[in-house]
């Protein structure tokens, strides 16, 4: 039975490890390198650096640096450049705890979880 | 990794879980629809689910392409992919989905010259090097994929390239969640919107489900704390009597959309009257096929496509799974007879689909542990 799942995984034909980012709906971050304006094209590096051919035209101008979200092949966001200061996420948790707060529904989010983790 | 990382931490994450749990009432049972298939994917692959209460439940939507795909489309494809000097291409998880006589996948063991592309440019790029074959792209997804599809087309007419068409199969987003909402069988108390349709349409159409179903939807980011994030800003919203479209994604998301992605879709894209959708239906004004402007390169007009319907096997309860009326594992047949190596419904098929993500990730966990 292992043997017989080991195989049809082997023949499967997905993009990834158990997921298709194509068909997931997925946005894949890229890293703009090179520009070819007179093709509309765009050669860009995944977070693993390997290299890709994308379509730029729905986020034009783009130059070498910038981040786009990319789609089956087509850029189809920019994205915010990762600034290495606080994280976004870590201000959007402060900026729900205070709204919490403010609405009185309890006690902050961080003494909840402690409590919950006890 | 640090663009990543940050939306997986695990202090901020049980921080999240925490304010939900201050959220939400004792007594009270809470379904959430996560309306995207990623969305679906990542509660499983990261263990949302079980940072959230016990009366907070999340229902898979019919947000995976593959899944909605009925069985006579792919008949379609495979009768299209047996036609003379014919070069088949589709996405990897679309070959694996059955027809009434077997998948893509099959059909190219069986002879047919189906190849499996990463965008529709790949396949323009096959049709350039074959210049003597005929290449088909089998379009599939959300309006998420449909941009890039309508540009390649615009790129096979700007460069001359005659033998190249597109099987288009593309869906839209609103009107499968409006027949979702009519459905008498659906409780829902929110919905987790789909973050990268959204990037192409915005957020505005979704405006509709607060104000003609007065539920609020939150659209959300695709990792596990923009997931519980969207789930506390849902929850705030009940709390205070509001119901609206919130933006969580606003890193990516803008609320209008990608104005030049929509225009070049009105282009090159119209509505068809209908589109049956598998477990769904028909429902009106759900999918897309190529403009009058694009109908040369319109693979159903180019060759002569069967057109069959087929209905959905007896034993496959996709449709309940897609409404959220029951859990994939309550499907009487779902990892006996219906599994990712053999599957029955197309849940099963995609990785994206309710079925196989549970099955993939939380097969041995269906009684959820309180938190």
């Amino acid at each position: 039975m292992i043997a017989e799942r080991a195989t049809a995984e082997t023949a499967r034909p997905t993009c990834d490890e158990h997921h298709c980012i194509t068909c997931g709906d997925d946005g894949d971050p890229m890293t703009v390198v090179r520009v070819d304006p007179e093709r509309g094209l765009a050669l860009c590096a995944d977070e693993e650096g390997a290299r890709h051919t994308i379509e730029t035209a729905l986020v034009e101008p783009v130059t070498p640096g910038d981040r786009i979200l990319v789609h089956a092949g087509t850029a189809i966001a920019s994205l915010p450049a990762a600034t290495g200061t606080t994280s976004e996420m870590t201000a959007l948790v402060a900026e729900s705890e205070s709204e919490a707060a403010a609405q009185d529904v309890g006690a902050s989010a961080v003494t909840k979880a402690s409590a919950v983790a006890q | 990794m640090k663009y990543v990382d940050e939306y997986r931490d695990a202090e901020l994450g049980q921080a999240l879980s925490g304010e939900i749990l201050s959220l939400v009432e004792t007594g009270r049972h809470y379904k959430f629809m996560e309306v995207c298939g990623g969305h679906t994917h990542s509660i499983y692959k990261y263990g949302v689910d079980d940072l959230l209460p016990a009366n907070v439940e999340l229902v898979h939507g019919p947000g995976c392409p593959v899944c909605v795909i009925p069985m006579g489309r792919v008949d379609d494809g495979i009768a299209l992919a047996h036609e003379e000097g014919v070069i088949f291409t589709c996405f990897g998880d679309m070959m694996r989905v059955p027809g009434s006589e077997g998948s893509l996948l099959e059909a190219k063991a069986a002879g047919a010259d189906i190849r499996m592309v990463y965008s529709p440019l790949d396949a323009l790029r096959i049709a350039k090097q074959n210049p003597d074959r005929e290449v088909v792209f089998f379009a599939i997804g959300f309006e998420t994929t449909a941009p890039s599809t309508a540009l390649t087309l615009k790129r096979a007419r700007a460069d001359g390239v005659t033998n190249f068409s597109v099987m288009c199969s593309h869906v839209t987003i609103v009107p499968p969640l409006r027949a979702l909402l009519e459905s008498p069988d659906l409780r829902l108390d929110g919905f987790v919107g789909p973050g990268h349709v959204a990037t192409v349409v915005g957020a505005r159409p979704f405006e509709f489900i607060p104000a003609d179903y007065g539920k609020p939807i939150v659209v959300a980011g695709f990792e596990p704390l923009d997931i519980l994030h969207a789930i506390t800003m849902i929850l705030r919203q009940l709390n205070e009597g509001r119901c609206e479209v919130e933006n969580q994604y606003k890193r990516v998301v803008p609320y209008e959309g990608n104005q030049r992605a929509l225009e070049v879709m009105a282009e090159v894209f119209e509505l068809r009257p209908h589109f049956e959708w598998r477990g769904l239906g028909f429902i009106s004004h759900s999918g897309l096929k190529l403009s009058e402007a694009y109908a040369d390169l319109d693979a159903e007009i180019r060759f002569s496509v069967p057109g069959v319907r087929v209905a959905d096997p007896k034993a496959c309860q996709c449709g309940e799974v897609l409404k959220g009326v029951i859990k994939p594992w309550e499907c009487k047949v779902f990892g006996t007879a219906c599994t990712p190596e053999r599957p029955i419904g197309t849940c099963m098929v995609s990785s994206e689909g309710a079925c196989a993500a549970y099955y993939n990730y939380g097969r041995f966990a269906r009684e959820r542990e309180v938190v």
